[in-house]
Parts: structure tokens; C-alpha cells; sequence
């Protein structure tokens, strides 16, 4: 059960935006859109939440055709944005409302999310009161309780916090963020990374696209990769990364070792002062090359061998699609 | 178009409406309008009221001395009925004052008659009064013609009873066989159709314009802040317009009442201070008089039904137009479109209305987008029947439906576009599927 995208197509006259995308996601986790800009991945995502009209395929949440009826959906899109001159009060019951969710209910989901994403001074400002007579003589401070602010008082960050609670509010079984961090300083990142953690603790399916690569390979089990509206990789991270192989080594020594790496036939992919990142063939290379230094006498300060990320996955397979191409 | 489309219409409603009454613009705009209306009733009784200063006996004609040559029997009390506000007039009199009129009738050969009217030097008696007095001395002059010949008052009662004409088609007869009780409501002139048709399709004109701009203002606004994505996740494009459109009919409909409480509490305080009997008697010479009025609270839902037809018309056309925009620049270009079809529905009317041609009148009633600024008011001075309004209500439903249909069918697409303005050719071609 769970989600299953089958064979979306859609096309504009005679260009085609998406060719053919087919996935699934059996249970809860992180399942990552990746491409390069215009490869189909919004499209995707707004054929999926039936915002776009398909050419053909089928998406279905538990075996029923996916809705906002059948599943409960929340989304954090590309293009966000708020009413700028709205309360956001106002605007964030609205928006729970829409799906659902109680006056009440909805009142005290944004009182948690508010606290959570640290946007109280925000949605419930206060300022002193008038100081009256008592509080003077018993030097008590009293506040007085505001209407939330308008979003074009906000910075960019604090709005994206205000859009992902809108997201959350309705306590959606299947998240969909489309660059969820773009745009996100270091300490609101950790801040938005730690809420889709809780998240995938919690059960929740997330589909996630970014090109932001290491983001996302710390959450995503599963990916797609799109390449101008083409799947060219599609598979489970751990899989692929294992299809490839330890292929990464990075070496740092006291002294130049180049003619070790050219005999042992390896390919340097970057070096600064005696600290190098190799492309070599697998395992057995590497240690051909370590045994050589060893050898040698040559001090080894850092060996480290490891498969490729996500990043190098993603640009070695797109640019491969495109030579092919 | 399923039921689901419209789901969510309610919340979007709720919230534009609410916004809307928070906005300290439209607030400002409800408090203006109210105050705009309270200022032009008060203008109108303190010019109705020195009119009615003007003619009181303090200082305007009182009494007319009577001095007839002729050998008609010209009664003083036909020529006091025939002038329009109390006036003493008799044969004698020994005093001749500043609000006073001497007024001599004399015939040469007893066919032609001379009237002639003198003031004191200092008289205070206007132009205006003169000129109602020579007409209020005509017609006991004739009066006393026919007597003269014979006729007695009773016979002069049948003959010079007025003559009611009107036309009218056989639907028209049929209707009011059926509810004869109305028979007698449907006899006004065309002067009162030309006032309430030139006052009505304003208010119409006024509503159409204002709401569609909120409409398109509000639908560009939430494209521009690139909101429409996240709403699409849980409204359907349909019920995101329509419950625009409700939100500012019922706003629209608190301007309105603003407007009319404005109007309503001036006139309850100002007749209070002045005297609003010469506003109804100007009205009640066009013909829209107490019967009319009568009639146009027993036609209000009638009216009411076709003002709510022709809002939706406009507004689903005004809400296509706006979702063809994506940018703030483009509000302007939208509204012109909207208001272009606007001014010449209210053009057509206001030409029918001062033609007065009957079958214009009739077309435009029946003519959708033209009629809900026609028909109530056909309807109303009894030019088409119900039936007719039925229809023109059944055309403009029609045209609701496909529009709406439409609507349904390109909306979703014009809602996520960003870019230029659609063009009307493109937006044909997006309800035929082919963009």
C-alpha cells in the first residue's frame, strides 16, 4: 500500500515536461525528487496533488486514487508565499480550516508549531502594559496581548517557518516539500531538519526535492533522479551507492605521492598540499596503493575510503544522460 | 464539474469576507459611501426646502383679487383647486399687500379672453408662482366655458376624466389576466421608467464595476504572492472563485445597505426640520409616486434575483480575466476588460430608456449581460410581464452555466500560470485542451 505514482506523462504541445515517472513508497520514510532545474520534478509533484491535469497515469494513496479526500496531504511548495498584508493569525486558521482541522483545534496546533519553530513573538506579540499603581508599588510587570503580525513584517526566514507550519498544521500522513530548505540560514536549517526527523519518527511519508544533495541524503531511503522530464536513476539510496562501489579515497600524507597514485592507476580528482581526493577502482586498488606507500615508508595521516555521495551520484548520472543525449 | 469542486467555498468565503471587513480601506469605503449618501439627502431637503420657503403664504402669494369683466361665471374656488398650495382667492377686497395678486379677466367679443395679473411695487410674489397662477386661472377660465355652454358638473366630471393609454403584448395580457390584482399597478408612464431605468442601472453599473475590481484585485493578489499552490492543496480552483464572489456580493450588499441607511436616517432626521412634501410631489410628477413604490417593494425580490444573476455573470467573467494575470501591473488591463463590457450593457440600456422604444426595451430585458440592468426596471413600470422576467432570468441562468462551465474548465490551468497576460485566443484554446 502506501504511495504509488504510475506511469505520469505530460506534455505541452510537443514538448514533453515529464515522461513516464513511475514510484512507489511501500512505507513511511523519505523519498527524494532530484533533477536539474526544468527536469519535471514541480511538474511532478503538482500531477501528483492533481493541480495539473495528466496526459496519463495514475497516483493512488492506500489503493484509492490520492486526494486531499482519500489522504491527508500537506505541502510545502516551491513558489511560497503569504498574504502580506493579512494577520498571520488569521491567515494560518484559514489555512487549517481549508483541510479540515477545527477553529479550536487549529488554534492550539499553531500554539505548538509556533513554539516549536520559535515564531511566538510573531503570532502572539505582547507589549507592557500601562503601569498601574499596583504594579508600581509591588513592581510587578504586566503584558498586554497583541494581534499577530502582518507576513510582510516578517524576514524571508521566519515566513518559510510560518509556510511549513501551514504544511504541518492538519498533521498530514504524506509531506510533500519541495525545497524545504532553500533560502534557510545554518541555524534555521538544523531547526527545519530536526522537525522532518520528528516527522519520520512519527510514521509520516515525505517526499522531499532539493538540490541541496547532502540535505537530503540524510533523510531520503529512496530516490528518483530526473533529467529533462526522464528517470535516469531511480532506486534505494544504500543500493545505489553500493552499485558503484568504495570508489572515493582521500589520502593525506607529508610529501608528494603522485607517482604511487599513477602506478597503482588511480585518478586524482583534486589535491592541496599533500591531501588528495582519488577516484580509484574499488577496494582492491586502494589497497594496492596504501600497500605501496606502506611499503615505502611514506606516512599515511588519513585514509579514508568510502562509496560516492549523493552529489557525485547525481552528477555523474545527469551527465551522463546528457552525453547520451 | 463535480460536487467536490466546490469544496472549501464556505472557508474561502468566510475568510474574504472577513478580510475584507478588517481592511481599513473597504472600512473607510463602507463609512464614505454612508456619509457621501447622508450628505446628498441632506442637499436635496435643503434645496426642496427653500423651494418649499420660497412659496409659503409668509412670504409668497397668499391672496388674489378677482376682477372678472367677462360674462362668465368664473368661480373663485376653481381657480384655489387648480393652484398647487393653499391661496385665498375672491372678488373683493379692500387691501392690495406685498403677497397679493390682482388679477383681471376681460373679454373684447366674448370668445377671446385677456387675464392680466399686477403686483404691488414691492410684491414678493415669484416668476414661479405667476406662472402657476396663470395656469390655475386657464383652466377655471375653460371651466367656466363649458359651464357657460351648458354642461353641467357632473357631465364636465366624465368628460374631462383622464385618459390612460397603454400598450402591451399578449404575454403581457395574459399575465395580468392571471393576477388581475395587479392590474391597476402596471399604468406608469414612460417618464418614471426613464428615472428609475437612468438611477437603477447606476447603482447596477456602481455594483459591477466595484465588486469585479475587488474580485480581480483579490485573485491577482494571491497569484502575485504566490499563495494559489499551497490553496490548490486543499481547495479546488472553482470553489476558490466562488467563494470570492459570494464574499463581495455580500459585501457589495453592505455597501448598499450602507448607502441606504445613510439615505434613510437623513431623510427620518431631516424631516424633522424641513418640509420633504415638494421632494415626493417632484417624484410623483415623473410618475414614481406611492403606487410605484408600493410595487417596487412588492417587485424587490424579483429585482433582487436579477441583480444577484447579473453580479455572478460579471463576476465569473471578471474572475477568468483576473486569473489570466499574473502580475499586479496587469489589475488595470483586467478591470478595463470587465468595464468595457460593463459600460456598454449600461450604454444600450440608458439608449433603450431614452428611446423609449418598447421593443429595445424588451430585447434588452431579454439580452443577457444586458438584462440586469433592464429587466427589473421593465418589469417594474409594468413593460414586460412576469413571464418575460422569468425568461430574461432563465437566459441569464443559462449564461451563468456556461460561463461557469468555463470557468470550470480553464481556471485550474490560469490559476498556476505565471507570466504574461493570457490573451482571449489562448484562453479558448486552454478550454479546448490544446495548452
Amino acid at each position: 500500500m502506501g504511495l504509488t505514482v504510475s506511469h505520469l506523462s505530460k506534455k505541452y504541445g510537443n514538448k514533453t515536461v515529464l515522461d513516464d515517472l513511475s514510484f512507489d513508497m511501500r512505507g513511511p520514510g523519505v523519498y527524494a525528487l532530484l533533477g536539474t532545474n526544468g527536469a519535471g520534478k514541480t511538474t511532478a509533484i503538482r500531477m501528483m496533488l492533481g493541480m495539473l491535469s495528466r496526459d496519463s497515469g495514475e497516483v493512488t494513496w492506500n489503493g484509492a486514487p490520492l486526494d486531499t479526500a482519500t489522504c491527508n496531504v500537506g505541502y510545502l511548495a516551491e513558489e511560497r508565499g503569504l498574504y502580506p498584508k493579512y494577520n498571520l493569525m488569521d491567515q494560518l486558521v484559514y489555512f487549517a480550516q481549508l483541510r479540515g482541522v477545527s477553529r479550536a483545534e487549529a488554534k492550539r496546533r499553531i500554539r505548538y508549531w509556533s513554539s516549536r519553530l520559535e515564531v511566538d513573538e510573531y503570532l502572539y506579540p505582547t507589549k507592557p502594559a500601562r503601569r498601574s499603581a499596583l504594579s508600581k508599588s509591588t513592581g510587578a510587570s504586566a503584558t498586554v496581548a497583541l494581534p499577530s503580525k502582518k507576513a510582510d513584517q516578517l524576514s524571508k526566514g521566519n515566513q518559510q517557518k510560518i509556510q511549513l507550519m501551514t504544511a504541518l498544521l492538519p498533521d498530514p500522513e504524506l509531506i510533500i516539500l519541495d525545497e524545504p530548505m532553500s533560502g534557510l540560514d545554518p541555524v534555521n536549517t538544523d531547526l527545519f531538519k530536526a522537525i522532518i526527523r520528528e516527522e519520520i519518527a512519527k510514521g509520516k511519508y515525505l517526499i522531499m526535492s532539493s538540490h541541496q544533495m547532502a540535505t537530503v541524503e540524510e533523510f531520503c531511503t529512496d530516490l528518483t533522479i530526473l533529467n529533462r522530464s526522464k528517470t535516469v536513476l531511480q532506486g534505494h539510496l544504500n543500493d545505489i551507492k553500493r552499485g558503484y562501489g568504495r570508489i572515493n579515497l582521500s589520502l593525506k600524507v607529508e610529501q608528494d605521492i603522485t607517482p604511487f597514485i599513477e602506478q597503482a592507476g588511480a585518478s586524482i580528482l583534486t589535491e592541496k598540499e599533500f591531501e588528495y581526493q582519488l577516484r580509484v577502482s574499488g577496494e582492491s586498488q586502494a589497497n594496492e596503493l596504501l600497500g605501496a606507500l606502506i611499503a615505502a615508508s611514506v606516512p599515511v595521516i588519513r585514509f579514508d575510503l568510502r562509496e560516492p555521495s549523493l552529489h557525485e551520484i547525481f552528477v555523474e548520472t545527469v551527465g551522463a544522460a546528457n552525453e547520451k543525449e | 464539474m463535480k460536487k467536490s469542486d466546490l469544496r472549501g467555498t464556505k472557508q474561502v468565503f468566510s475568510f474574504t469576507l472577513v478580510q475584507y471587513l478588517k481592511s481599513r480601506s473597504t472600512i473607510t469605503m463602507l463609512v464614505t459611501m454612508f456619509l457621501v449618501s447622508a450628505i446628498c439627502m441632506v442637499s436635496l431637503f435643503m434645496s426642496a426646502g427653500s423651494i418649499t420657503e420660497d412659496i409659503t403664504p409668509e412670504n409668497g402669494l397668499s391672496r388674489v383679487l378677482l376682477t372678472n369683466n367677462t360674462s362668465l361665471d368664473i368661480k373663485p374656488e376653481d381657480i384655489a383647486s387648480s393652484y398647487p398650495s393653499p391661496l385665498d382667492v375672491s372678488y373683493e377686497g379692500d387691501t392690495f399687500m406685498e403677497d397679493e395678486a390682482l388679477v383681471t379677466i376681460s373679454s373684447a367679443d366674448g370668445q377671446n379672453f385677456d387675464i392680466k395679473i399686477s403686483l404691488s411695487s414691492d410684491s414678493i410674489v415669484t416668476d414661479y408662482e405667476v406662472s402657476r397662477l396663470t395656469s390655475a386661472i386657464d383652466s377655471a377660465v375653460t371651466l367656466a366655458r363649458y359651464r357657460a355652454s351648458g354642461i353641467t358638473d357632473e357631465q364636465l366630471s366624465v368628460a374631462l376624466s383622464h385618459i390612460y393609454i397603454s400598450d402591451g403584448d399578449i404575454s403581457d395580457y395574459l399575465n395580468t389576466q392571471s393576477s388581475s390584482s395587479t392590474d391597476e399597478l402596471l399604468d406608469i408612464d414612460n417618464g418614471a421608467f426613464f428615472i428609475l431605468s437612468y438611477a437603477y442601472s447606476i447603482i447596477v453599473l456602481i455594483l459591477v464595476m466595484f465588486s469585479t475590481s475587488f474580485i480581480i484585485q483579490s485573485i491577482v493578489e494571491e497569484k502575485a504572492s504566490k499563495l494559489v499552490e499551497l490553496l490548490m492543496v486543499s481547495v479546488k480552483p472553482l470553489a476558490l472563485i466562488l467563494g470570492k464572489i459570494l464574499a463581495t456580493m455580500v459585501f457589495m450588499a453592505a455597501a448598499l445597505l450602507a448607502l441606504g441607511a445613510g439615505m434613510g436616517l437623513t431623510t427620518a432626521v431631516m424631516s424633522n426640520f424641513v418640509d420633504t412634501s415638494s421632494v415626493t410631489s417632484t417624484l410623483a410628477s415623473s410618475g414614481i409616486d406611492l403606487t410605484l413604490s408600493l410595487r417596487l417593494i412588492l417587485t424587490l425580490p424579483a429585482v433582487l434575483i436579477s441583480v444577484v444573476l447579473g453580479y455572478l455573470t460579471f463576476s465569473l467573467i471578471g474572475g477568468v480575466l483576473g486569473a489570466c494575470c499574473s502580475k499586479l501591473e496587469d489589475i488595470g488591463a483586467a478591470t478595463g476588460g470587465v468595464t468595457f463590457i460593463t459600460l456598454i450593457c449600461y450604454l444600450l440600456t440608458t439608449v433603450g430608456s431614452t428611446a423609449g422604444s418598447r421593443g429595445f426595451v424588451i430585447f434588452c430585458s431579454l439580452c443577457p449581460f444586458v438584462s440586469v440592468f433592464s429587466a427589473p426596471v421593465a418589469y417594474l413600470t409594468g413593460i414586460i410581464g412576469f413571464g418575460m422576467l422569468c425568461l430574461s432570468w432563465l437566459l441569464q441562468a443559462v449564461v451563468i452555466i456556461l460561463v461557469t462551465m468555463f470557468c470550470a474548465r480553464v481556471y485550474g490551468t490560469l490559476i498556476i500560470h505565471r507570466g504574461n497576460r493570457i490573451k482571449l485566443k489562448a484562453l479558448f484554446a486552454i478550454a479546448r485542451g490544446k495548452e
